[in-house]
C-alpha cells in the first residue's frame, strides 16, 4: 500500500534540489547578448552527459534556470553553456568572472542517441541561440576520434543580423574542413555582408541529400520549426528522419514542478531532445 | 460485538492519543474548517464538510524552504528535517486519497526526499462525511465505504462512532481508548447520496479527453475563469511549484523557496525570452482538467481527482468541474 512504502522507506534520499557548487573556468564574450561560461564540477568530474541535455544553473540569491550544454562529452574536465543576457539569471551570469562560483544540478532529460547517428549524414538547422544545444552534437561528430563513424555532417547556420553571430572562431575553421558542409545565412544583411541572405529554410532547397541515410537536427526560436519541418519534409524526409530540440521552461528537471509540460509530456524527463515522428501529434509542442 | 464511542467522548480520545502522536484533526476556522495541530482537544470536530485545504499542505508546505545558503561562497545547508509521530484524526477518504496519489507523484521516477521525510510517521484516522452539493468523490473511484490506508475507521451513527481498527497501529489505538468504547451493533454502513455527480463513471474518461482537445467546453470555461489558481491552491492533487530565491536584506544570507504555483497563470509557462506556450486561457483551463483525468494517472490508473468538491466550492467565478466533465461525457 502507498502509505506503507513510503513511511517505511529511510529518510536517505538524496535531496535532488540542491545544487553542486562549480567553478567558472573560463568567461568569454560571443556577442552583444551572449556569453560562453565553460564550468570545471567539484574535483573536475565528467558531467557526464549527453549532447542535447541541460543543466540547472543556480546564483545563490538569484535562481536557477535551465541552460543547454553546448560542448561535447567527449572534452573532458569541462562542459560549456552559451547563455543570453534575457532573463534575471542569465542577466546575473552576466556579471560573473573566471574564479567565480555557480550551483550546478543535472545533466536533465535525454540528449542525442549519438550511437544511432551512426554511418548516418546529419542536417543541422540551427537557427539563433539554437546553435549551442547542437554544437554539443556537432563537436561530437567531428571529434577525431570519432568522425569516421558518421557520414556527411551538414550545419546550417542562421541568425537575424550578422551582429548576433557567436563562436566566430570555431565558424572559421568550419569554412575550411574538409569533413563538414557549412552554409550560413542572415534575416537582414550588414553592409559588409557578402553571404546568403533570408531566413534559414532558404537553405534547405539548395541541398543535395541521400534521403534514406538522412537525419535532421533542429534548433531555434519556437516559430521556426513548423516551416524547418516543412522544408525537410519537402526534401524527401520522414517526420521519424527529423529531431528537434524544444525550449520549455524546465524549473525543477525531475518532472515535478509542472512548467514544462507539454500535454503528457514534460521535456525535461523526455526532452528536451524529441523524435518528431514521436511529438507530431502532440498538441502544443510546435507552434 | 462492534465497539463504538460516543460523540461526547471524542476530546477525551484525542487527549488519549495524543500521549504517542501529534494529532491533526479538522478545526473551526470561523465559518469554515482548517486541518490544523490540536492543542486543545476540544477543537477537534469529526463532522464537517471538507476544510479550506487539503492534507498535502503538512507533507509539501505552501511555502518551503528548499535550503539555505551564503551568496558569497554559493555553499547552501540543507535543513534537518524531523517528522514527528502526527496522527491525522478524523480524515475524509478522498482525503487519504488526495495524499496517496501525491506519493505516487513524488515517489515515481526521481524520488523527492522532502515528501518523502515529511511522510515517514504519519497514521491517519479516518471518518465518514455526509456529501454536500460539491463532493463527488463517488464519482471518481472514492465510494464512501473506501477505508484503504487508514489504521482506524470511524463510521458515524447518530450519537456515536463505530470504530474498526485496520491495522496494527490501529489495534494499539483502539487499545489506548478502550476505556471510552461502548458495545454497539451498528447497522451496515450507510446510505449516502451525491448531489454532484458524472453522468458516467470514470473508466474510460481517458480515451474521452484525448479526443476533446477542440471541445467548446473550455473556451466556454475559459469566458468565465479568471485564472486565479484557487481551484489549483485547494486541490489535494495539485502538487505543481515554483522555486524562488529569498535573501535577508543587509545580508549574504538567504533561501530558496518552494512555493505552490498555479498552471492558471500566464507565467507559469513563460520562458526567459518572454514566450509564454500556454497563453490563451482555454488552454491552461483544458491543461489543467486534462491533467487531472487523463496526463497524469497513479500506478492502478486512476486520475488525479478524488471528488473533495473544494474546487467547485471555492472557485471564484462558480465554474464546477463536474459541468464542465458532463459537457465532455
Amino acid at each position: 500500500m502507498a502509505s506503507t512504502s513510503v513511511a517505511a522507506r529511510a529518510a536517505t534520499e538524496k535531496n535532488i534540489y540542491v545544487p553542486e557548487v562549480s567553478d567558472l573556468v573560463r568567461v568569454e564574450k560571443m556577442s552583444a547578448l551572449e556569453t560562453l561560461f565553460e564550468v570545471r564540477l567539484p574535483g573536475g568530474r565528467d558531467l557526464g552527459h549527453q549532447p542535447g541535455q541541460f543543466v540547472q544553473v543556480s546564483l545563490m540569491g538569484i535562481g536557477e534556470a535551465p541552460i543547454s550544454i553546448c560542448s561535447s562529452p567527449l572534452a573532458k574536465g569541462t562542459f560549456e553553456m552559451v547563455v543570453r543576457d534575457v532573463g534575471n539569471l542569465s542577466s546575473a551570469l552576466h556579471r560573473l568572472k573566471a574564479g567565480d562560483r555557480i550551483g550546478i544540478r543535472g545533466p536533465f532529460g535525454k540528449g542525442f542517441d549519438v550511437e544511432g547517428l551512426q554511418g548516418k549524414d546529419v542536417i543541422f538547422v540551427a537557427a539563433g541561440l539554437g546553435l549551442p544545444p547542437l554544437r554539443s552534437l556537432i563537436n561530437t561528430l567531428l571529434h577525431p576520434g570519432r568522425r569516421g563513424d558518421f557520414g556527411r555532417v551538414v550545419v546550417l547556420y542562421g541568425v537575424k543580423h550578422p551582429s548576433e553571430f557567436i563562436f566566430r572562431d570555431e565558424r572559421k575553421s568550419w569554412e575550411t574542413r574538409k569533413d563538414l558542409e557549412y552554409h550560413v545565412t542572415v534575416d537582414r544583411a550588414a553592409p559588409d555582408w557578402n553571404g546568403h541572405l533570408g531566413v534559414i529554410t532558404t537553405l534547405i532547397p539548395e541541398l543535395k541529400l541521400d534521403v534514406p541515410n538522412t537525419v535532421a537536427a533542429i534548433c531555434g526560436p519556437p516559430v521556426m520549426y513548423k516551416f524547418a519541418i516543412l522544408a525537410l519534409r519537402s526534401k524527401g524526409l520522414r517526420d521519424e528522419q527529423i529531431y528537434v530540440s524544444l525550449e520549455r521552461k524546465m524549473k525543477c528537471g525531475v518532472g515535478k514542478c509542472g512548467h514544462c509540460q507539454i500535454n503528457n509530456v514534460y521535456v525535461c524527463q523526455e526532452g528536451p531532445v524529441f523524435n518528431y515522428g514521436r511529438i507530431k501529434d502532440l498538441k502544443e509542442a510546435i507552434q | 460485538m462492534q465497539r463504538a464511542i460516543p460523540r461526547s467522548k471524542v476530546s477525551e480520545a484525542v487527549t488519549l492519543l495524543s500521549k504517542k502522536y501529534q494529532i491533526v484533526a479538522a478545526t473551526p476556522k470561523g465559518n469554515s474548517f482548517v486541518f490544523a495541530a490540536v492543542r486543545e482537544p476540544s477543537q477537534v470536530t469529526l463532522d464537517y464538510p471538507t476544510t479550506i485545504l487539503p492534507l498535502k499542505k503538512f507533507f509539501l508546505p505552501p511555502s518551503d524552504v528548499v535550503f539555505t545558503f551564503d551568496r558569497k561562497t554559493q555553499e547552501v545547508s540543507v535543513p534537518e528535517l524531523e517528522s514527528k509521530p502526527t496522527l491525522y484524526f478524523g480524515i475524509h477518504n478522498y482525503e487519504l486519497q488526495g495524499v496517496f496519489r501525491l506519493d505516487h507523484a513524488f515517489t515515481s521516477g526521481v524520488k523527492d526526499s522532502t515528501w518523502i521525510e515529511r511522510r515517514r510517521n504519519s497514521v491517519f484516522v479516518g471518518v465518514t462525511y455526509e456529501p454536500d452539493s460539491f463532493h463527488f468523490a463517488d464519482s471518481v473511484g472514492v465510494p464512501t465505504s473506501m477505508k484503504d490506508g487508514f489504521d482506524a475507521f470511524l463510521t458515524r451513527f447518530d450519537d456515536h462512532y463505530r470504530v474498526e481498527a485496520l491495522t496494527d497501529r490501529g489495534r494499539d489505538m483502539v487499545a489506548a481508548i478502550k476505556e471510552l468504547l461502548v458495545d454497539c451493533d451498528c447497522p451496515g454502513d450507510p446510505v449516502v447520496h451525491f448531489k454532484n455527480k458524472l453522468k458516467q463513471s470514470v473508466a474510460g474518461i481517458r480515451e474521452i479527453f484525448h479526443g476533446a482537445y477542440n471541445h467548446p467546453v473550455w473556451k466556454e470555461t475559459a469566458r468565465k475563469c479568471h485564472s486565479c489558481g484557487t481551484c489549483n491552491v485547494c486541490c489535494p492533487t495539485c502538487y505543481c511549484f515554483d522555486v524562488d530565491d529569498q535573501v535577508v536584506l543587509g545580508t549574504d544570507k538567504g533561501s530558496r523557496i518552494r512555493a505552490w504555483d498555479s498552471c492558471q497563470f500566464l507565467d507559469f509557462t513563460k520562458v526567459a525570452g518572454g514566450e509564454a506556450f500556454r497563453d490563451k486561457r482555454h488552454d491552461r483551463v483544458r491543461h489543467r482538467m486534462s491533467r487531472k483525468f487523463a496526463y497524469i494517472t497513479d500506478g492502478k490508473g486512476q486520475p488525479f481527482c478524488v471528488g473533495c468538491g473544494r474546487c467547485v466550492r471555492q472557485c471564484t467565478a462558480q465554474i464546477n468541474i463536474v459541468d464542465v466533465m458532463n459537457a465532455l461525457l
